[in-house]
Protein backbone atom coordinates (compact mmCIF):
# COMPACT_ATOMS: atom_id res chain seq x y z
CA UNK A 1 0.00 0.00 0.00
CA UNK A 2 2.55 2.44 1.02
CA UNK A 3 4.44 1.91 -2.57
CA UNK A 4 1.84 3.96 -4.11
CA UNK A 5 3.71 6.85 -2.20
CA UNK A 6 6.47 8.77 -3.68
CA UNK A 7 9.80 8.26 -1.83
CA UNK A 8 9.40 11.29 0.75
CA UNK A 9 5.72 10.19 2.17
CA UNK A 10 6.77 6.37 2.00
CA UNK A 11 9.85 7.26 4.38
CA UNK A 12 7.26 8.93 6.54
CA UNK A 13 4.77 6.15 6.75
CA UNK A 14 7.85 3.57 7.36
CA UNK A 15 8.43 5.78 10.88
CA UNK A 16 4.52 6.50 11.14
CA UNK A 17 3.21 4.48 14.56
CA UNK A 18 0.02 4.37 13.32
CA UNK A 19 -0.56 0.95 11.73
CA UNK A 20 -1.37 1.52 7.60
CA UNK A 21 -4.33 -0.78 8.23
CA UNK A 22 -5.83 1.52 10.83
CA UNK A 23 -5.71 4.79 8.67
CA UNK A 24 -8.94 5.27 6.73
CA UNK A 25 -7.69 8.41 4.23
CA UNK A 26 -4.34 9.94 3.23
CA UNK A 27 -4.70 13.55 1.94
CA UNK A 28 -2.00 14.70 -0.29
CA UNK A 29 -2.18 18.10 -1.62
CA UNK A 30 0.64 20.05 -3.59
CA UNK A 31 2.24 22.55 -1.58
CA UNK A 32 0.27 21.56 1.94
CA UNK A 33 0.47 19.67 4.96
CA UNK A 34 0.93 15.75 4.38
CA UNK A 35 -2.86 14.46 6.46
CA UNK A 36 -4.38 11.29 7.40
CA UNK A 37 -7.33 10.60 8.89
CA UNK A 38 -7.64 7.92 11.74
CA UNK A 39 -10.93 7.24 13.67
CA UNK A 40 -12.57 9.74 12.11
CA UNK A 41 -10.22 12.35 12.92
CA UNK A 42 -7.95 14.36 10.96
CA UNK A 43 -4.01 14.55 12.04
CA UNK A 44 -0.59 16.32 10.26
CA UNK A 45 2.62 14.25 10.07
CA UNK A 46 5.63 15.70 10.21
CA UNK A 47 8.86 14.00 8.64
CA UNK A 48 9.45 12.23 11.40
CA UNK A 49 6.42 10.29 11.35
CA UNK A 50 4.99 11.90 13.94
CA UNK A 51 1.10 12.42 14.19
CA UNK A 52 -0.96 14.94 15.21
CA UNK A 53 1.63 18.02 15.11
CA UNK A 54 0.97 21.47 14.28
CA UNK A 55 0.48 22.93 10.45
CA UNK A 56 4.17 24.64 10.71
CA UNK A 57 5.78 21.62 11.64
CA UNK A 58 3.74 19.27 9.54
CA UNK A 59 5.45 17.47 6.13
CA UNK A 60 4.77 20.37 2.62
CA UNK A 61 3.67 17.61 -0.30
CA UNK A 62 4.96 19.13 -3.42
CA UNK A 63 4.04 18.65 -7.01
CA UNK A 64 6.97 16.30 -7.48
CA UNK A 65 5.66 13.80 -4.49
CA UNK A 66 2.01 14.30 -6.10
CA UNK A 67 3.24 13.55 -10.20
CA UNK A 68 5.64 10.47 -8.44
CA UNK A 69 2.49 8.77 -6.69
CA UNK A 70 0.48 9.02 -9.58
CA UNK A 71 2.97 7.39 -11.25
CA UNK A 72 2.88 4.79 -8.75
CA UNK A 73 -0.53 4.38 -8.59
CA UNK A 74 -1.55 4.41 -12.63
CA UNK A 75 1.88 1.87 -12.79
CA UNK A 76 3.98 4.40 -15.03
CA UNK A 77 0.45 4.12 -17.90
CA UNK A 78 -1.62 7.24 -17.29
CA UNK A 79 -3.03 6.03 -20.59
CA UNK A 80 -4.93 3.11 -19.03
CA UNK A 81 -6.78 4.88 -16.10
CA UNK A 82 -7.47 7.86 -18.52
CA UNK A 83 -11.13 7.10 -18.10
CA UNK A 84 -10.48 6.65 -14.18
CA UNK A 85 -8.83 10.24 -13.82
CA UNK A 86 -11.81 11.73 -16.18
CA UNK A 87 -14.22 9.87 -13.44
CA UNK A 88 -12.06 11.39 -10.92
CA UNK A 89 -10.78 8.56 -8.82
CA UNK A 90 -8.84 5.75 -9.21
CA UNK A 91 -9.09 2.04 -7.96
CA UNK A 92 -6.12 0.17 -7.21
CA UNK A 93 -5.32 -3.42 -6.00
CA UNK A 94 -6.71 -3.75 -2.58
CA UNK A 95 -9.83 -1.77 -3.23
CA UNK A 96 -8.05 1.12 -2.29
CA UNK A 97 -9.48 4.10 -4.10
CA UNK A 98 -7.65 7.51 -4.81
CA UNK A 99 -9.45 10.35 -5.39
CA UNK A 100 -8.08 12.86 -7.88
CA UNK A 101 -8.11 16.06 -7.91
CA UNK A 102 -6.74 19.62 -10.30
CA UNK A 103 -6.89 21.31 -13.31
CA UNK A 104 -9.60 20.11 -15.45
CA UNK A 105 -9.06 20.18 -19.50
CA UNK A 106 -13.09 20.42 -20.72
CA UNK A 107 -14.10 19.64 -24.65
CA UNK A 108 -17.58 19.67 -25.83
CA UNK A 109 -18.69 20.99 -22.27
CA UNK A 110 -17.40 17.67 -20.71
CA UNK A 111 -14.59 16.98 -18.71
CA UNK A 112 -11.90 15.72 -21.32
CA UNK A 113 -8.91 14.85 -18.74
CA UNK A 114 -7.60 16.06 -15.59
CA UNK A 115 -4.33 18.09 -16.81
CA UNK A 116 -2.55 19.51 -13.76
CA UNK A 117 -3.28 16.68 -10.90
CA UNK A 118 -2.66 18.90 -7.73
CA UNK A 119 -4.64 16.36 -4.74
CA UNK A 120 -4.78 12.71 -4.13
CA UNK A 121 -7.01 11.51 -1.45
CA UNK A 122 -6.25 8.02 -0.90
CA UNK A 123 -9.03 6.22 0.60
CA UNK A 124 -7.70 2.67 2.37
CA UNK A 125 -10.33 -0.09 1.80
CA UNK A 126 -11.89 -1.78 4.81
CA UNK A 127 -14.61 -3.97 3.83
CA UNK A 128 -16.71 -5.05 7.35
CA UNK A 129 -17.65 -8.63 7.41
CA UNK A 130 -20.45 -9.33 8.77
CA UNK A 131 -22.41 -6.50 9.10
CA UNK A 132 -25.12 -8.17 7.41
CA UNK A 133 -25.20 -11.15 9.45
CA UNK A 134 -28.26 -9.81 11.95
CA UNK A 135 -30.14 -9.20 9.50
CA UNK A 136 -29.70 -11.87 6.69
CA UNK A 137 -32.58 -14.24 7.48
CA UNK A 138 -34.90 -11.54 7.34
CA UNK A 139 -34.05 -11.49 3.48
CA UNK A 140 -35.48 -14.94 2.81
CA UNK A 141 -39.23 -16.08 2.48
CA UNK A 142 -40.47 -19.40 2.31
CA UNK A 143 -36.63 -20.36 1.35
CA UNK A 144 -36.39 -17.92 -1.56
CA UNK A 145 -34.30 -14.49 -0.81
CA UNK A 146 -36.40 -11.52 -1.23
CA UNK A 147 -36.31 -8.38 -3.24
CA UNK A 148 -34.32 -5.97 -1.42
CA UNK A 149 -33.81 -2.38 -1.11
CA UNK A 150 -31.80 -0.61 1.15
CA UNK A 151 -32.48 2.75 2.02
CA UNK A 152 -30.72 5.59 3.64
CA UNK A 153 -29.15 9.47 2.99
CA UNK A 154 -25.76 9.90 1.52
CA UNK A 155 -22.89 8.30 4.17
CA UNK A 156 -24.45 5.95 6.09
CA UNK A 157 -22.79 2.61 4.65
CA UNK A 158 -25.34 1.36 2.43
CA UNK A 159 -22.66 0.19 -0.01
CA UNK A 160 -20.65 -1.31 2.90
CA UNK A 161 -24.02 -3.46 4.20
CA UNK A 162 -25.04 -4.39 0.36
CA UNK A 163 -21.56 -5.66 -0.34
CA UNK A 164 -21.54 -7.98 2.83
CA UNK A 165 -25.34 -9.25 1.99
CA UNK A 166 -23.83 -9.62 -1.70
CA UNK A 167 -21.37 -11.89 0.03
CA UNK A 168 -23.37 -13.60 2.71
CA UNK A 169 -25.98 -14.63 -0.43
CA UNK A 170 -22.96 -15.81 -2.87
CA UNK A 171 -21.85 -18.13 0.13
CA UNK A 172 -24.49 -18.87 1.94
CA UNK A 173 -24.90 -19.93 5.45
CA UNK A 174 -26.22 -22.93 7.26
CA UNK A 175 -30.01 -22.43 7.11
CA UNK A 176 -30.01 -20.57 3.93
CA UNK A 177 -28.18 -22.08 0.64
CA UNK A 178 -25.56 -19.64 -1.37
CA UNK A 179 -27.15 -18.48 -4.92
CA UNK A 180 -24.98 -17.12 -7.94
CA UNK A 181 -25.18 -13.39 -7.70
CA UNK A 182 -24.50 -11.10 -10.77
CA UNK A 183 -22.99 -7.57 -9.35
CA UNK A 184 -23.25 -4.69 -11.87
CA UNK A 185 -20.50 -2.30 -10.21
CA UNK A 186 -21.17 0.95 -12.46
CA UNK A 187 -18.69 3.08 -10.46
CA UNK A 188 -16.54 0.04 -8.80
CA UNK A 189 -17.47 0.79 -5.48
CA UNK A 190 -18.92 -2.32 -4.34
CA UNK A 191 -16.17 -4.71 -5.88
CA UNK A 192 -13.58 -2.55 -6.37
CA UNK A 193 -12.53 -4.50 -8.72
CA UNK A 194 -8.38 -4.31 -9.93
CA UNK A 195 -7.73 -5.15 -13.98
CA UNK A 196 -11.67 -6.90 -13.65
CA UNK A 197 -10.68 -8.85 -10.46
CA UNK A 198 -12.88 -7.72 -7.23
CA UNK A 199 -10.59 -6.83 -4.42
CA UNK A 200 -13.29 -6.40 -1.80
CA UNK A 201 -14.60 -10.28 -0.78
CA UNK A 202 -18.21 -11.27 -2.98
CA UNK A 203 -18.65 -14.51 -1.98
CA UNK A 204 -17.75 -17.53 -4.14
CA UNK A 205 -20.91 -17.49 -6.79
CA UNK A 206 -20.37 -13.66 -7.49
CA UNK A 207 -19.69 -12.33 -11.02
CA UNK A 208 -18.86 -8.88 -11.53
CA UNK A 209 -19.61 -6.82 -14.31
CA UNK A 210 -16.94 -3.76 -13.45
CA UNK A 211 -17.56 0.05 -14.55
CA UNK A 212 -20.67 -0.82 -16.63
CA UNK A 213 -23.70 1.08 -16.95
CA UNK A 214 -26.44 -0.16 -14.73
CA UNK A 215 -29.15 -0.52 -16.98
CA UNK A 216 -26.93 -2.30 -19.62
CA UNK A 217 -25.32 -4.86 -17.49
CA UNK A 218 -28.48 -5.68 -15.66
CA UNK A 219 -30.05 -6.94 -19.02
CA UNK A 220 -26.34 -8.29 -19.89
CA UNK A 221 -25.93 -10.55 -16.85
CA UNK A 222 -29.18 -11.37 -16.71
CA UNK A 223 -28.77 -12.85 -20.66
CA UNK A 224 -25.74 -14.23 -20.10
CA UNK A 225 -24.94 -15.30 -16.34
CA UNK A 226 -27.97 -17.11 -15.48
CA UNK A 227 -27.96 -15.39 -12.12
CA UNK A 228 -30.26 -15.97 -8.95
CA UNK A 229 -30.19 -12.18 -7.45
CA UNK A 230 -29.05 -9.40 -9.53
CA UNK A 231 -27.18 -6.58 -7.16
CA UNK A 232 -26.32 -3.21 -7.73
CA UNK A 233 -25.94 0.38 -5.75
CA UNK A 234 -27.79 3.21 -6.33
CA UNK A 235 -30.79 2.94 -8.04
CA UNK A 236 -30.97 5.74 -10.14
CA UNK A 237 -33.56 6.88 -12.98
CA UNK A 238 -35.74 5.59 -14.83
CA UNK A 239 -33.88 3.17 -17.55
CA UNK A 240 -32.08 1.63 -14.08
CA UNK A 241 -35.67 0.66 -12.89
CA UNK A 242 -36.74 -0.66 -15.87
CA UNK A 243 -33.58 -2.86 -15.85
CA UNK A 244 -34.64 -3.99 -12.15
CA UNK A 245 -38.05 -5.25 -13.56
CA UNK A 246 -36.61 -6.58 -16.42
CA UNK A 247 -34.60 -8.44 -14.26
CA UNK A 248 -37.85 -9.80 -11.72
CA UNK A 249 -39.39 -10.46 -15.52
CA UNK A 250 -37.09 -13.03 -16.08
CA UNK A 251 -37.16 -14.67 -12.62
CA UNK A 252 -33.99 -12.97 -10.84
CA UNK A 253 -34.32 -11.39 -7.12
CA UNK A 254 -33.11 -7.74 -7.07
CA UNK A 255 -30.73 -6.85 -4.10
CA UNK A 256 -30.05 -2.90 -4.32
CA UNK A 257 -29.45 0.34 -2.79
CA UNK A 258 -31.21 3.66 -2.76
CA UNK A 259 -30.65 7.27 -1.55
CA UNK A 260 -33.42 8.14 0.55
CA UNK A 261 -35.06 8.50 4.07
CA UNK A 262 -38.66 7.05 4.45
CA UNK A 263 -40.73 5.43 2.53
CA UNK A 264 -42.32 7.96 0.65
CA UNK A 265 -38.86 8.80 -0.93
CA UNK A 266 -38.87 5.44 -2.31
CA UNK A 267 -42.28 5.47 -3.03
CA UNK A 268 -41.51 8.45 -5.49
CA UNK A 269 -38.35 7.23 -6.75
CA UNK A 270 -40.51 3.95 -7.74
CA UNK A 271 -43.23 5.22 -8.93
CA UNK A 272 -46.79 3.82 -9.18
CA UNK A 273 -46.08 1.33 -11.54
CA UNK A 274 -43.41 0.04 -9.62
CA UNK A 275 -44.37 0.49 -5.87
CA UNK A 276 -44.40 -3.48 -5.34
CA UNK A 277 -41.41 -4.29 -7.27
CA UNK A 278 -39.80 -4.48 -3.76
CA UNK A 279 -40.21 -7.49 -0.79
CA UNK A 280 -37.90 -6.11 1.50
CA UNK A 281 -37.09 -2.45 2.61
CA UNK A 282 -33.90 -1.94 4.79
CA UNK A 283 -33.74 1.85 6.32
CA UNK A 284 -30.22 3.03 7.95
CA UNK A 285 -29.61 6.06 9.79
CA UNK A 286 -26.67 7.44 11.97
CA UNK A 287 -28.69 7.54 15.81
CA UNK A 288 -26.14 5.45 17.39
CA UNK A 289 -23.19 4.70 14.95
CA UNK A 290 -22.82 4.92 10.68
CA UNK A 291 -24.41 2.55 9.66
CA UNK A 292 -27.12 1.29 12.07
CA UNK A 293 -29.98 -0.52 10.38
CA UNK A 294 -32.86 1.12 11.88
CA UNK A 295 -35.88 -1.00 10.77
CA UNK A 296 -37.06 -3.38 8.07
CA UNK A 297 -40.41 -3.59 6.36
CA UNK A 298 -41.57 -6.28 4.35
CA UNK A 299 -43.56 -5.54 0.74
CA UNK A 300 -46.73 -4.79 2.96
CA UNK A 301 -44.82 -2.34 4.72
CA UNK A 302 -45.10 -3.85 8.20
CA UNK A 303 -42.11 -3.49 10.23
CA UNK A 304 -40.63 -7.00 10.81
CA UNK A 305 -36.90 -5.92 12.01
CA UNK A 306 -36.73 -2.56 14.06
CA UNK A 307 -33.34 -2.10 16.34
CA UNK A 308 -33.07 -1.94 19.88
CA UNK B 1 55.79 -33.52 -52.65
CA UNK B 2 57.71 -33.15 -49.14
CA UNK B 3 56.00 -32.89 -45.99
CA UNK B 4 56.46 -29.92 -45.31
CA UNK B 5 54.98 -28.68 -48.39
CA UNK B 6 51.91 -30.61 -47.59
CA UNK B 7 51.67 -28.63 -44.38
CA UNK B 8 51.87 -25.40 -46.04
CA UNK B 9 48.74 -26.24 -48.40
CA UNK B 10 46.88 -27.52 -45.08
CA UNK B 11 47.83 -24.19 -43.20
CA UNK B 12 46.55 -22.62 -46.34
CA UNK B 13 43.55 -24.35 -46.38
CA UNK B 14 42.93 -23.66 -43.16
CA UNK B 15 43.74 -19.79 -43.44
CA UNK B 16 41.45 -19.56 -46.38
CA UNK B 17 38.90 -21.17 -44.54
CA UNK B 18 39.48 -19.00 -41.32
CA UNK B 19 39.12 -15.49 -43.45
CA UNK B 20 36.19 -16.92 -45.27
CA UNK B 21 34.08 -17.59 -42.29
CA UNK B 22 34.84 -14.66 -40.77
CA UNK B 23 33.41 -13.13 -44.03
CA UNK B 24 30.42 -15.23 -43.84
CA UNK B 25 30.07 -14.33 -40.31
CA UNK B 26 29.46 -10.94 -40.93
CA UNK B 27 26.91 -10.91 -43.49
CA UNK B 28 24.97 -13.53 -41.22
CA UNK B 29 25.27 -10.36 -38.41
CA UNK B 30 23.70 -8.31 -41.02
CA UNK B 31 21.49 -10.80 -41.92
CA UNK B 32 20.53 -11.19 -37.84
CA UNK B 33 20.52 -7.28 -37.39
CA UNK B 34 18.03 -7.17 -39.54
CA UNK B 35 16.02 -10.05 -38.25
CA UNK B 36 16.21 -8.02 -34.88
CA UNK B 37 15.06 -4.72 -36.35
CA UNK B 38 12.06 -6.96 -37.79
CA UNK B 39 11.02 -8.53 -34.14
CA UNK B 40 11.37 -5.06 -32.69
CA UNK B 41 8.50 -3.76 -34.96
CA UNK B 42 6.49 -6.81 -34.49
CA UNK B 43 6.90 -6.08 -30.79
CA UNK B 44 5.74 -2.33 -31.18
CA UNK B 45 2.76 -3.76 -32.71
CA UNK B 46 1.42 -5.79 -29.92
CA UNK B 47 2.64 -2.31 -27.27
CA UNK B 48 0.52 -0.70 -29.62
CA UNK B 49 -2.52 -2.77 -29.83
CA UNK B 50 -2.55 -3.98 -26.20
CA UNK B 51 -1.60 -0.47 -24.94
CA UNK B 52 -4.53 1.19 -27.70
CA UNK B 53 -6.96 -1.33 -27.86
CA UNK B 54 -6.81 -2.98 -24.02
CA UNK B 55 -5.65 0.01 -22.09
CA UNK B 56 -3.22 -2.41 -19.88
CA UNK B 57 -0.36 -1.51 -18.05
CA UNK B 58 3.35 -1.33 -19.05
CA UNK B 59 4.88 -3.98 -17.01
CA UNK B 60 1.81 -6.61 -17.63
CA UNK B 61 2.18 -5.46 -21.37
CA UNK B 62 6.01 -6.06 -21.19
CA UNK B 63 5.30 -9.19 -19.64
CA UNK B 64 3.20 -10.78 -22.21
CA UNK B 65 4.99 -9.05 -25.48
CA UNK B 66 7.82 -11.07 -23.13
CA UNK B 67 6.25 -13.88 -23.98
CA UNK B 68 5.79 -13.93 -27.69
CA UNK B 69 9.10 -12.91 -28.62
CA UNK B 70 12.47 -14.37 -29.45
CA UNK B 71 15.12 -14.47 -27.19
CA UNK B 72 16.86 -11.15 -27.57
CA UNK B 73 13.76 -8.82 -27.94
CA UNK B 74 12.32 -10.99 -24.83
CA UNK B 75 14.94 -10.43 -22.54
CA UNK B 76 14.51 -6.73 -22.86
CA UNK B 77 10.37 -6.88 -22.05
CA UNK B 78 11.23 -9.10 -19.38
CA UNK B 79 13.84 -6.46 -17.90
CA UNK B 80 11.04 -4.17 -18.96
CA UNK B 81 8.10 -5.52 -16.87
CA UNK B 82 10.59 -5.85 -13.92
CA UNK B 83 11.96 -2.53 -14.23
CA UNK B 84 7.85 -0.89 -14.50
CA UNK B 85 7.07 -3.02 -11.73
CA UNK B 86 9.64 -1.53 -9.36
CA UNK B 87 8.69 2.02 -7.33
CA UNK B 88 12.02 3.26 -6.53
CA UNK B 89 11.85 7.28 -7.50
CA UNK B 90 12.85 6.36 -11.06
CA UNK B 91 10.46 8.07 -13.51
CA UNK B 92 9.16 5.87 -16.63
CA UNK B 93 11.60 7.32 -19.20
CA UNK B 94 14.71 6.35 -16.91
CA UNK B 95 13.58 3.21 -16.71
CA UNK B 96 13.04 2.75 -19.98
CA UNK B 97 16.62 4.04 -20.85
CA UNK B 98 18.47 2.37 -18.27
CA UNK B 99 16.79 -0.82 -19.42
CA UNK B 100 18.21 -0.21 -23.05
CA UNK B 101 21.68 0.42 -21.82
CA UNK B 102 21.45 -2.89 -19.79
CA UNK B 103 19.77 -5.05 -22.40
CA UNK B 104 19.62 -4.13 -25.76
CA UNK B 105 23.66 -4.14 -26.29
CA UNK B 106 22.94 -6.80 -29.21
CA UNK B 107 21.71 -4.04 -31.33
CA UNK B 108 23.51 -1.38 -32.84
CA UNK B 109 23.65 2.37 -31.14
CA UNK B 110 21.88 3.93 -34.28
CA UNK B 111 19.19 1.80 -33.75
CA UNK B 112 19.42 1.82 -29.77
CA UNK B 113 18.81 5.81 -30.35
CA UNK B 114 15.33 4.68 -32.48
CA UNK B 115 14.09 2.49 -29.34
CA UNK B 116 15.24 5.47 -27.07
CA UNK B 117 13.37 8.45 -28.14
CA UNK B 118 10.33 6.13 -27.47
CA UNK B 119 11.07 6.45 -24.04
CA UNK B 120 9.32 10.07 -23.35
CA UNK B 121 6.27 9.22 -24.45
CA UNK B 122 5.90 5.76 -23.15
CA UNK B 123 3.01 6.31 -20.06
CA UNK B 124 1.72 9.09 -21.22
CA UNK B 125 -2.16 10.02 -20.47
CA UNK B 126 -3.28 10.71 -24.03
CA UNK B 127 -2.80 6.89 -25.62
CA UNK B 128 -2.93 8.50 -29.13
CA UNK B 129 -0.19 10.52 -28.13
CA UNK B 130 1.54 7.47 -27.33
CA UNK B 131 0.69 5.31 -30.52
CA UNK B 132 1.51 7.89 -32.35
CA UNK B 133 4.95 8.12 -30.96
CA UNK B 134 5.07 4.26 -31.59
CA UNK B 135 4.14 4.50 -34.97
CA UNK B 136 6.74 6.75 -35.71
CA UNK B 137 9.28 4.29 -34.14
CA UNK B 138 8.46 1.61 -36.17
CA UNK B 139 7.94 3.54 -39.36
CA UNK B 140 11.68 4.30 -38.56
CA UNK B 141 12.64 1.23 -37.91
CA UNK B 142 11.12 -0.08 -41.20
CA UNK B 143 13.69 2.57 -43.05
CA UNK B 144 16.17 1.36 -41.17
CA UNK B 145 15.00 -2.06 -42.29
CA UNK B 146 14.50 -1.25 -45.79
CA UNK B 147 18.42 0.91 -46.14
CA UNK B 148 19.75 -2.35 -44.52
CA UNK B 149 18.06 -4.87 -47.21
CA UNK B 150 19.33 -2.87 -50.04
CA UNK B 151 23.26 -2.35 -48.70
CA UNK B 152 22.90 -6.29 -47.80
CA UNK B 153 24.32 -7.92 -51.27
CA UNK B 154 26.90 -5.27 -51.64
CA UNK B 155 28.23 -5.47 -48.41
CA UNK B 156 27.89 -9.47 -48.35
CA UNK B 157 30.35 -8.99 -51.95
CA UNK B 158 32.64 -6.84 -50.11
CA UNK B 159 32.68 -9.20 -46.92
CA UNK B 160 33.07 -12.20 -48.81
CA UNK B 161 35.55 -10.11 -51.16
CA UNK B 162 37.66 -8.44 -48.14
CA UNK B 163 37.83 -11.63 -46.06
CA UNK B 164 39.35 -14.07 -49.18
CA UNK B 165 41.57 -11.03 -50.09
CA UNK B 166 42.90 -11.18 -46.65
CA UNK B 167 43.57 -14.40 -46.42
CA UNK B 168 44.83 -14.83 -50.13
CA UNK B 169 48.01 -12.12 -48.49
CA UNK B 170 47.92 -13.87 -45.59
CA UNK B 171 48.72 -17.41 -47.49
CA UNK B 172 51.18 -15.62 -49.39
CA UNK B 173 52.76 -14.21 -46.67
CA UNK B 174 53.30 -17.60 -45.16
CA UNK B 175 54.70 -18.88 -48.16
Amino acid sequence: MENILSMRPRKVFEKLSIPIDEIQEIHLQAEQPLMIKHQGKEMMIDVCGNPGVPEKEALLVSVEDIQESLAYICQYSLYAYEDDIRNGFITIRGGHRIGVSGQVAVEAGRVKSISHVSSLNIRISHQIFGCGNKIFKYLWDDGKPCHTLMVSPPGMEKTTLLRDLIRLFSNGVEEYPGVRVSLVDERSEVGACYLGIPQNNLGIRTDVMDCCPKAEGIRMMVRSMSPRMVAFDELGDEEDIKAAVYAVHCGCKVLATLHGSCMEDVLKRLGVRNHRLFERYIFLNNSKYIGQIDRILNQNYQTIYESV
Amino acid sequence: MSMGWLLKCVGALFVMGGCGYMGWHQSQVLKRRIQILREMVQSLLAFKNLTGNYRIPLNIVFDRISGQMEKGIADFYAELAKAFGRKDGSSGDILWQETIEKSMLFLAEEDRQIIRELGCFIGVQDVKIQQAAVDDCMRRLQERIGSLERERPDKEKVYKVVSLTIGGFLVVLLF
